[in-house]
């Protein structure tokens, strides 16, 4: 028990000695895992390797599992909780406002409310007004399905862009929450539309491949807005997940250095890459735009 | 010996023929072109006119596209053009290095004979002077350019910024102008270099992206594309060539062809055209004859 405290105790001090820091992901998705790999990899380049240990949590993308998850990590002790993606991010929020929390790969944080005097970190916003107009040039839309989970709220906000973008361009958006994975393949079964845009939910972007054949029953598009998808979607613009790990270990050596939260600045990263399923398109009968092909930073051929 | 000889005679006779040519009908132009645009659009843009010419003229006229725009003075004598529409600062360079004539330019839609460079931003990215920029992405178009490259640099240069290194996170060509835009709106870049015809022909095809992008600073006038000729072509040629631009407004065809340039009509050129980009060069201490216009 003394001994516990005493690590309490130099744990919370966070300047000179080991700090524990607990991570929880949104969901087990290869994005999240690249920022966490950059994170450590920029650690051990600085020499910060040493004054950390992770304590990681990929909970199911579920806001109950992710208040478990954040829950583990404060009865832990941790000195600060890291946080990948909008639905970790809420829970943290919601179970303390006392624990430093920084979070990674929240798009636009303020619209989404990912905010407190607890929070700081790095978001990223990613431009849908271009993936609109990528659509469109690949083939005439009219009704944009967007996949969206309620308990991510970055996956809102998405929602809401596309559907300012649509309100001039005469696109209807077909809103489709998803709360549970089985509820993709029925929402894509049951749902009108001419092509698809997923949100960066963890929710949708582990499980959409679970319902490809049911989703493939439609010959139509899919845009999504982080990596990952790329070999079913025929557009992809995201934030580069290495650049938000990069950020992400700015900010953490920051907190070990002074054990201070709010001397970190909230960053985000506006620049993304753009990647082009051509084969893809070719499949679908799309038309291919030239300037897909010279505009993509990557095009599968 | 004798064969060899006989053919070598007869090899000089068919060069002396093809060198010396002024009949119309066997005569050939190539043309060479800049990115301006993505190389497709550019030659989907500038191939009705090829052929209008041809048709006009007699003359068989061809088009080429150097993929950048430097190459369009580096290769204008090794692929053999007889001449090129030249952007601003590829325009002066040709004629302080390559033996060019200024021939037409367009007038643009708005009845301008003139374009100029802006410095873009999304209207989203919060960047609303130079101070906004530190530590973001610039995407340039080609060092071979004013209203892409030289303006921006001056800008920066007269609003503190000397080391593009130091201020910027990253600086890049991306070698088109509609690249530049397109690099701006997906957030691949935070800070684009353009030139404003091409961003009003995009903003033509999709007026959205006018919303979305914030014009930071605005170039003095640069020369549009001019279209230059090498100046040892037959005088007669030449005439011809200048007559039917300088005409095909007046009739249905020719419109038809100056719309999908997006000009009115073309106007007579001449080398004080290009007095802006001598000046915008020596306000950046350059000389046109050592300027480095290569992109490494």
């Amino acid at each position: 028990m003394v001994l516990l405290s005493l690590l309490a105790g130099t744990v919370h001090a966070a300047t000179k000695d080991k700090i524990v820091a607990g991570v929880v992901f949104s969901g087990d998705l290869p994005f999240y895992r690249e920022i966490h790999e950059e994170l450590v990899r920029e650690l051990l380049e600085k020499g910060y390797d040493k004054r950390v240990r992770f304590i990681i949590q990929r909970p199911n993308p579920d806001a109950l599992a992710w208040s478990n998850a954040i829950r583990k990590m404060i009865a832990y002790d941790a000195s600060l909780i890291i946080v990948y993606g909008s639905g970790a991010a809420r829970a943290a929020l919601y179970e303390s406002s006392s624990v430093p929390i920084i979070y990674a790969a929240v798009y636009e944080p303020e619209r989404s409310g990912i905010t407190g005097k607890n929070i700081r970190g790095v978001g990223y916003k990613v431009p849908v007004s271009s993936i609109i107009r990528y659509l469109r040039k690949t083939g005439e839309i009219k009704r944009i399905g967007v996949l969206y989970s309620d308990s991510e709220p970055s996956t809102r906000t998405q929602y809401m862009d596309v559907k300012n973008v649509c309100k001039n361009l005469s696109i209807d958006v077909v809103k489709i929450p998803i709360k549970r994975p089985r509820e993709i393949g029925q929402r894509l079964r049951l749902m009108s539309y001419d092509s698809l845009l997923l949100t960066s939910s963890a929710l949708i972007n582990k499980y959409f491949p679970d319902y490809i054949l049911v989703f493939r029953k439609k010959p139509v598009p899919l845009a999504t807005i982080i990596k990952g998808l790329e070999e079913y979607s025929v557009i992809t613009l995201s934030t580069d997940p290495r650049k938000q790990g990069a950020v992400l270990a700015r900010n953490l050596i920051k907190f070990i250095n002074n054990g201070e939260i709010g001397s970190i600045e909230n960053t985000a990263l506006l620049k993304n890459s753009l990647t082009f399923n051509m084969r893809l398109a070719i499949d679908l009968g799309l038309d291919i735009p030239v300037e897909l092909l010279t505009e993509s930073d990557r095009v599968i051929k | 010996m004798k064969k060899v000889l006989a053919i070598a005679v007869l090899s000089c006779f068919v060069l002396l023929s093809l060198s010396t040519r002024t009949d119309a009908d066997d005569m050939e132009l190539l043309i060479g072109l800049i990115p301006e645009q993505n190389i497709f659009k550019q030659i989907e843009r500038y191939k009705p006119l090829a052929a209008y010419l041809s048709e006009r003229t007699g003359i068989r006229v061809r088009l080429t596209i150097l993929s950048r725009y430097g190459d369009i003075i580096d290769r204008f004598v090794q692929r053999g053009l007889d001449g090129a529409f030249f952007g601003d600062l590829t325009g002066a360079l040709a004629i302080e290095k390559l033996d060019i004539e200024p021939l037409v330019r367009p007038v643009n839609m708005n009845g301008s004979t003139y374009s100029y460079g802006y410095i873009i931003v999304r209207k989203d990215s919060g960047i609303r002077s130079v101070a906004d920029m530190k530590g973001k992405v610039l995407a340039f178009v080609d060092r071979a350019t004013v209203t892409g490259y030289l303006f921006p640099l001056s800008y920066f240069r007269s609003h503190g910024v000397a080391n593009l290194e130091g201020y910027f996170s990253e600086y890049y060509f991306t070698g088109s102008h509609d690249s530049s835009v397109y690099a701006v709106l997906d957030g691949r870049a935070d800070i684009g270099c353009i030139k404003n015809t091409i961003f009003n022909n995009l903003v033509s095809r999709d007026p959205t992206i006018k919303e979305e992008i914030r014009i930071i600073a605005k170039s003095p006038l640069m020369p549009e594309s001019t279209l230059c000729l090498r100046r040892d072509l037959p005088e007669g040629i030449k005439k011809m060539i200048k007559e039917v631009l300088l005409t095909m407004d007046r009739d249905r065809e020719g419109r038809r062809i100056l719309a999908k340039l997006h000009a009115q009509r073309f106007i007579e050129a001449s080398v004080e055209d290009f007095k802006p980009v001598y000046e915008m060069l020596k306000t950046l201490g350059e000389d046109i004859e050592t300027y480095q216009y290569r992109v490494r």
